[in-house]
C-alpha cells in the first residue's frame, strides 16, 4: 500500500488554487508529474501513455476522494470538471513541499492540459527514456514516436526551452 | 499460423488452448506452477462452491484471448496489414508473453490480502521481478533467440521489455507497445474478457457472459496524429455495453458479495497474524513460496492463538446489520455513517467489522471516462469516421458507471445481534 497523503492535500491545494480555472483530470495528471519531478514526493508511479505521463496511483486517489465526497467530479460535459468541497481547502503541506508547489504553480497553472501535455511528455522523454543524457533532436524525435504530428516541432522546441529555462532539463548533450 | 503448435490444453472456458515449446517451458517453471494454487476469487469458493478456479487456468485463458484479438485486429486493421509479417508475429508474441505472465506476482487468495504487500509494493511491480528475476527470464530469453532464429535478428525478445511494456506502457519505444498495453489494461481488455467469462462459469451464474465474439471482431486500431491505438468499430456497441453489464453484475453479485468480503476481511487478518511482520516478505523467492496451502497450513497451525485464524478455519460469517445500496447518495452514506457511530458508542467498536472496501477499490469499478482519458476505450463510428467514447454514447453505460460503493457494517457478537438489528431498524423508521 502506498502512502498517498501528500498527494491527496496536493490535489486539494491545485483544486482550490484558482476558482476561476476549470481543474480536469489531465490537469492534475501534469502538474503533479512536474511537482514530484522537482522533489514534491507523493509516491506517485507515473508511466507514459497516450496523452503524456501518467499515474494509475493518482487516477484512483482521485476516485478514491471523490467516493468519499472530499470531491466531486461534474461528468456532465465532455470534460470531467474537478471540485473540492470548502473544508478541504487548507490540506497542510510541508515547508520544502510547499516551495516546489508554488513554484509549479507560478510556471505552469494556468496552461491547458493541452499544453502541460506536451511540455510533460518532453520532459518524461527527457529524463525518464533517455536518462538525461540525449540531445535536442533526440528529445524531440523520441517525444514525435509518442505524440505522431499532433504537436508541431515548434510547439515541441518551445516546450523543451521552457523546461531548460525552469531547470528540468540541463547539459543537453 | 507461422508459431510451431506443439501442445493443446483443454478449457472450459475456450475449448482448446494452444501452445508452443518454448511457451510450455514457462509454464513448467516454479513461478508458473504457483498459480495452481492461488485461487482466483480469494474466499468465493466458501459462497459459491464451483469458483475453486486458479490463476492458472486464467493466465492461460488471458494469453489465448491476446492471440484471438491481436489477429482479429489484424484482419480489420490497415496499419498491421501493410507492416512486415515477422514484425506482425513479433507483436502477437510479445502480446501472448504478457498475458501469460500478468498474474505471476498475485498474493494467495490473489486480492483477498493485498494491502499486506510491502508498503508501496503492488501485485503488479512483484509480477516484473517475477518475470525478470527468477528463471521466468532464462525462458523467456530462450524463446526470444529462438524468435529471431525463425524470424529476423532485430526481433528481440527479453523478460525486461514484457514487464517494460506491460508495467509502464513502452510508449516511446515503439508506437505499438501501447495498443498491446492496451490490450491488456483498458476499459475492454482480455484480461477482464477472462475473468468475467471464467469467474462466471466457475461460480454457476451467467451475470459475466456477453457476446466474445461480437467484440473481438470489433476492435479496430484508430490513427491518433500518425500514431496507433486501440479503438471499437461502432457497431461493437451493444457488444461492449453488454460486456459492461456483465462487469456491473459480477461486482454486485460475486465480487462484493457481502459473505465473500466478509470472508475474504477475515483471511486478511489471520493472513496478518501468520505472517512475520504480518506483510509479505520483500524478497520475491520467499514471496513465491506462499501460495494458499502454505497460508492455510500456517493458519490452521495458529488456531491457538488467534480469533481470526479460528474465524477462517471454521468459516466464521457475521451476520450484516447494515448495508447502504450498490449507489449511495451523500445522504444515504451519511445515514449509514451515523448509525455505525451509534452502534459502536452504544455496543463498542471491537462487536463490529466495518467493509469499505468499494471505496478503496476503484480502479476495478467501472467508471465513466473522458474521450482523452488514458483508460477510455473510443468508438470510431464506421460511417462518419467520428470518434467518441462508450461513456458518452452509451446510456446504459452512463447509468451503469455510477460508482459502486456500497458500504456494510457487520456484527461480531451474536448476543448483541437482535438488539443491533432492533436499533438499525429504528433508525430507518425515523429516517422515513
Amino acid at each position: 500500500m502506498k502512502d498517498l497523503r501528500t498527494a491527496s492535500a496536493v490535489i486539494e491545494r491545485i483544486c482550490a488554487y484558482d476558482e476561476s480555472v476549470q481543474i480536469g483530470k489531465i490537469m492534475l495528471q501534469k502538474l503533479m508529474y512536474l511537482m514530484q519531478r522537482k522533489g514534491l514526493d507523493m509516491h506517485l508511479s507515473y508511466s507514459i501513455h497516450y496523452y503524456g505521463p501518467y499515474s494509475s496511483d493518482l487516477y484512483d486517489l482521485i476516485l478514491m476522494k471523490n467516493r468519499l465526497d472530499e470531491l466531486t467530479i461534474d461528468t456532465s460535459s465532455r470534460t470531467h470538471v474537478i471540485t473540492i468541497g470548502p473544508e478541504a481547502r487548507n490540506a497542510e503541506l510541508e515547508h520544502d513541499d510547499q516551495l516546489v508547489f508554488d513554484n509549479i504553480m507560478r510556471d505552469f497553472f494556468g496552461r491547458t492540459a493541452l499544453e502541460l501535455e506536451g511540455i510533460t511528455t518532453v520532459d518524461y522523454v527527457a529524463h525518464a527514456t533517455l536518462k538525461n543524457s540525449g540531445t535536442r533532436e533526440e528529445i524531440i524525435d523520441r517525444t514525435k514516436r509518442i505524440k505522431g504530428t499532433k504537436f508541431s516541432d515548434a510547439a515541441l522546441q518551445s516546450d523543451l526551452d521552457l523546461l531548460i529555462r525552469t531547470g528540468f532539463v540541463s547539459g543537453l548533450a | 499460423m507461422a508459431e510451431t503448435r506443439t501442445n493443446r490444453l483443454r478449457d472450459p472456458i475456450h475449448d482448446y488452448i494452444e501452445l508452443t515449446n518454448e511457451e510450455t517451458r514457462i509454464i513448467d517453471t516454479a513461478p508458473f506452477q504457483r498459480l495452481r494454487n492461488i485461487r482466483q476469487l480469494g474466499m468465493t469458493y466458501q459462497v459459491y462452491p464451483g469458483a475453486e478456479h486458479t490463476r492458472f487456468g486464467h493466465s492461460l485463458g488471458v494469453m489465448h484471448l491476446t492471440s484471438r484479438a491481436f489477429d482479429a485486429l489484424s484482419q480489420r486493421s490497415r496499419y498491421l496489414q501493410e507492416m512486415n509479417p515477422n514484425k506482425r508475429l513479433w507483436y502477437r508474441q510479445i502480446l501472448r508473453l504478457i498475458g501469460l505472465t500478468h498474474d505471476l506476482g498475485h498474493a494467495p487468495f490473489s486480492h483477498a490480502a493485498e494491502q499486506l504487500f510491502p508498503e508501496g509494493t503492488s501485485h503488479e511491480e512483484i509480477t516484473e521481478r517475477i518475470i525478470n528475476e527468477t528463471e521466468i527470464a532464462g525462458c523467456i530469453r530462450d524463446l526470444g533467440r529462438s524468435f529471431q532464429r525463425t524470424y529476423g535478428g532485430d526481433l528481440g525478445i527479453e523478460p525486461e521489455l514484457i514487464s517494460e511494456i506491460y508495467l509502464r506502457g513502452g510508449a516511446g519505444m515503439d508506437p505499438m507497445f501501447p495498443v498491446l498495453r492496451a490490450l491488456m489494461d483498458g476499459e475492454l481488455d482480455c484480461d477482464k474478457m477472462d475473468y468475467l467469462l471464467r469467474d462466471s462459469y466457475y461460480c454457476g451464474v451467467n451475470y459475466g457472459k456477453f457476446d466474445l465474439e461480437r467484440l473481438l471482431t470489433s476492435l479496430v486500431i484508430r490513427d491518433v496524429h500518425g500514431v496507433p491505438k486501440l479503438a471499437l468499430d461502432s457497431g461493437g456497441t451493444q457488444a461492449f455495453e453488454q460486456f459492461m453489464v456483465a462487469r456491473y453484475h459480477m461486482f454486485n453479485n460475486v465480487y462484493f458479495h457481502r459473505t465473500r468480503r466478509l470472508l475474504d476481511m477475515n483471511l486478511t487478518e489471520a493472513i496478518q497474524h501468520v505472517l512475520p511482520g504480518g506483510r509479505y516478505p520483500e524478497d520475491v523467492h520467499a514471496f513465491l513460496a506462499l501460495d494458499d496451502v502454505e497460508i492455510l497450513a500456517r493458519v490452521r497451525s495458529a488456531l491457538a492463538d488467534s480469533e481470526a485464524c479460528r474465524g477462517v478455519a471454521a468459516r466464521l460469517v457475521h451476520t450484516c446489520v447494515l448495508e447502504t445500496t450498490p449507489h449511495p447518495n451523500k445522504d444515504q452514506k451519511r445515514l449509514f455513517h451515523v448509525i455505525r457511530n451509534e452502534l459502536y458508542k452504544a455496543f463498542g467498536r471491537e462487536k463490529f467489522m466495518e467493509d469499505d472496501s468499494a471505496t478503496k477499490m476503484p480502479h476495478l469499478i467501472p467508471t465513466r471516462t473522458e474521450i482523452d482519458d488514458e483508460q477510455a476505450l473510443n468508438i470510431v463510428n464506421n460511417r462518419t469516421g467520428e470518434v467518441s467514447t462508450i461513456s458518452d454514447d452509451s446510456p446504459v453505460t452512463q447509468a451503469l458507471s455510477n460508482e459502486i460503493d456500497v458500504k456494510r457494517l457487520y456484527c461480531k457478537d451474536k448476543n448483541i445481534l437482535e438488539q443491533v438489528k432492533e436499533t438499525v431498524h429504528e433508525y430507518y423508521k425515523m429516517d422515513d
